[in-house]
């Protein structure tokens, strides 16, 4: 078979495609990235839970950052953008055309702080998660109890990242 | 010298990303933890992207974004509202989506976007383009994706949309793979494993050229040298038998049965990426399809288990392998397994050599017996899972019965009212349900008609075993699984029938035996007369 052969070219092309082809599939290509099936889920389902390797990349990478960002954006109950320039000082309201968000310091526990979400539309489909992020960092995200009359309440560690996100003005939310 | 390192390693940092995508893709899990994708989908994906013939499954893509977004357009939550992309699950989620948006028709097994000439995939082809889209999102980012596909969502996108966006995700990968994807490396092996062949080949040409002679020749004569890395048998085996399946393939792609596109020159040198992709195809086609009904049963259905799928491994169930070079199939089953077990000794502690097959031994006839029965076996639960199937009413019963009982009279199933006795479609489909609901309502009789004694037979297969999914009452998705398993597992007994009775019969295997045994016995003596040769070569 002569070396100029079309059969020949073709075939010994194919076993280099082929070789390439393994060798980016080859486990050496340790996983670096979350994977966007791992960020649908993120976004959508309450009960799953990133494990904590996937947590630490998602937070360091800026492409999935912006991925979720935009996976949030779709389909999202509420949106709420981050105050005006001029806010200043802790947040307690925040207010769409959707929901209303109010944050209360707990009179029980020192430390701690109620996040309460009233639904402007009683007959809406509740949303199940909310998402916090402050400019620059990572999601936060929390499952939302049960809604009851358009109504949910959940009580947060006033100094954990999700209760300093919300009082924070630059930060956005999203209720899905 | 610095500048040739320096390009290894730009290239090896432009090849991570890439590898990074598609080990994303391929690392993707379930809701139960197993992979979303299954392993053939992944090389699928990669060879796409390696062969740049990724057009027209762009193309696909982009029509079967049109009728994912059937609902309220958010495609998303069909392609990862499923846990796993398997055709039966896109399947389920396309089904629950029926008569939802006008010019998207969802059938049994595809669904038709029906704008222009109308556009149709079947639901085996949805894991890959799945796959493929979730790739785009790795390599492109999602917000760009959604940009390029957003016309795709709304009522009413056509078929000038789809084409629309199928080419702007054309134009993003190929400038992305500009600049991740590296040159291909020219694989030596077999470029010096075909340079042999040449000089042996005669007037033989093409892959005719390569036969068993060639095959052990070449292995004797390379195995100590430094000049290719040829020690093994098996991977001397392996070169063969891959080279077969990429000239085989690559002559009949060329062989002018199809229309070539405008615009490749092969005189030039060019390759078409679809003729590539066709040929490096033909690599796993070559597996047979054991490959597919492991990927289709997963851990769920076990029509095979681990020995057997390990003992059939050894058969090349495509086409070409075991009719050109039959004898060097079971020299690697015997031989090649026996260098491996040598050199794996010799490397723990010094073994000497033992244990080798003498010429006395009918050890190639007893390799050929094993393959016999595990085969008998897998038609076993084959018919096991013809019982499970007609208990649950799954039309795949019926292409069960008509491969396991060929001898059948089933024309006792039709209608005796003359319905069918005409030529009306309409009527024969009438009389097609009439037979299979009869079918179904038949019972088990090992002394009743031919169909009630083989459903008889099915029942006492299915008591025999005890293997996942065929005891007790199946789940419904054991069902679904055994369902999509059945053409699967007909294919693999056809084709291992095929590559014993046709392909490995006839040989005269008591002089192979006889000669072979000396002649290997003597090579491992050579190749490996001390234990510290043995360690510095590994086998």
């Amino acid at each position: 078979m002569p070396a100029d052969d079309p059969i020949r070219k073709l075939a010994l092309a194919a076993l280099d495609a082929d070789a390439q082809a393994r060798a980016l599939l080859s486990p050496e290509g340790a996983r670096a990235r979350v994977s966007f099936s791992d960020l649908y889920r993120y976004a959508n389902d309450p009960g799953f839970v990133l494990a904590p390797e996937l947590g630490a990349r998602l937070a360091v990478d800026d492409a999935a950052q912006a991925d979720l960002a935009h996976l949030l954006a779709n389909g999202a109950f509420a949106h709420i953008p981050r105050q005006a320039a001029a806010a200043s000082g802790a947040v307690e309201r925040r207010e769409t055309e959707k929901a209303v968000l109010v944050l209360t310091p707990s009179r029980a526990g020192a430390g701690e702080v109620y996040l309460s979400i009233e639904l402007r539309d009683a007959s809406a489909r509740p949303p199940s998660q909310l998402f916090a992020r402050k400019t620059g960092e990572a999601w936060q995200r929390l499952a939302l109890p049960v809604f009851s009359d358009a109504q949910t309440q959940v009580l947060l560690d006033a100094d954990a990242a999700l209760a300093r996100a919300l009082a924070d003005p630059e930060t956005e939310v999203y209720l899905r | 010298m610095s500048t040739a390192l320096e390009n290894l390693t730009l290239e090896e940092g432009k090849s991570e990303v890439l590898r990074a995508a598609l080990a994303c893709v391929a690392e993707s899990s379930s809701a139960d933890g197993g992979p979303r994708y299954s392993e053939k989908v992944c090389r699928e994906l990669a060879r796409s992207i390696v062969c740049r013939s990724y057009a027209k499954p762009l193309l696909e893509l982009s029509h079967l974004l049109v009728a994912a977004s059937a609902r309220d357009g958010r495609y998303e939550d069909l392609f990862w509202g499923v846990s796993r992309a398997s055709a039966g699950e896109f399947r389920r989620s396309f089904m629950a989506l029926a008569g939802m948006r006008d010019g998207i028709v969802i059938g049994t097994n595809a669904v038709t976007h029906e704008d222009g000439d109308g556009f149709q995939i079947s639901y085996t082809r949805m894991p890959f383009l799945a796959a493929l889209l979730e790739f785009m999102i790795m390599t492109l980012g999602y917000p760009a994706v959604d940009d390029m596909t957003g016309e795709l969502r709304r009522p009413g996108a056509g078929e000038e949309k789809a084409l629309a966006a199928a080419r702007a995700l054309q134009r993003s990968l190929y400038a992305y793979l500009k600049e991740h994807l590296p040159p291909v490396q020219r694989q030596r092996r077999e470029r010096h494993f075909l340079g042999f062949v040449d000089m042996r080949a005669g007037n033989r040409t093409g892959a005719d050229a390569i036969n068993d002679e060639v095959v052990l020749s070449y292995w004797k004569a390379y195995a100590a040298s430094d000049e290719i890395e040829a020690r093994t048998f098996r991977a001397v085996y392996d070169t063969a038998r891959r080279l077969i399946s990429v000239i085989d393939a690559a002559e009949e792609r060329l062989s002018g049965s199809y229309a070539k596109p405008i615009g490749t020159d092969h005189e030039a040198g060019e390759v078409d990426p679809a003729d590539l992709d066709v040929v490096v195809c033909a690599l796993d086609d070559d597996e047979g399809p054991l490959a597919q009904l492991l990927d289709t049963c997963g851990e769920q259905v076990k029509f095979v288990n681990q020995i057997e799928a390990e003992t059939l491994s050894e058969l090349p169930l495509g086409e070409a392998t075991a009719r050109r070079i039959p004898v060097s199939v079971l020299r690697n089953a015997v031989f090649g397994a026996a260098q491996l077990r040598l050199s794996t000794a010799l490397r723990r502690g010094g073994a000497p050599i033992g244990g080798l097959p003498v010429a006395t031994d009918p050890f190639y006839r007893a390799r050929l017996d094993t393959y016999a029965t595990v085969i008998e076996t897998t038609e076993k639960m084959a018919l096991a899972a013809l019982w499970s199937l007609h208990r649950a009413r799954r039309p795949e019963a019926v292409v069960l019965a008509l491969e396991l009982a060929p001898d059948i009279d089933w024309g006792k199933l039709m209608p005796v009212n003359g319905d069918d006795d005409n030529d009306d479609g309409a009527v024969v489909s009438l009389a097609a349900a009439a037979a299979l609901k009869q079918f179904f309502e038949s019972g088990p009789n090992a002394k009743g008609d031919e169909v009630a004694a083989l459903l008889a037979d099915a029942r006492t297969a299915w008591r025999g075993v005890n293997r996942n999914g065929f005891r007790g009452d199946p789940d419904a998705d054991e069902i679904d699984v055994m369902a999509a398993a059945a053409r699967d597992v007909l294919r693999l007994i056809s084709a291992v029938r095929r590559t014993l009775d046709r392909d490995l019969h006839g040989v005269d295997w008591p002089t192979f035996e006889a000669g072979d045994a000396v002649a290997f016995t003597e090579m491992f003596k050579a190749l490996y007369e001390s234990g510290k040769e043995a360690e510095n070569h590994a086998g």
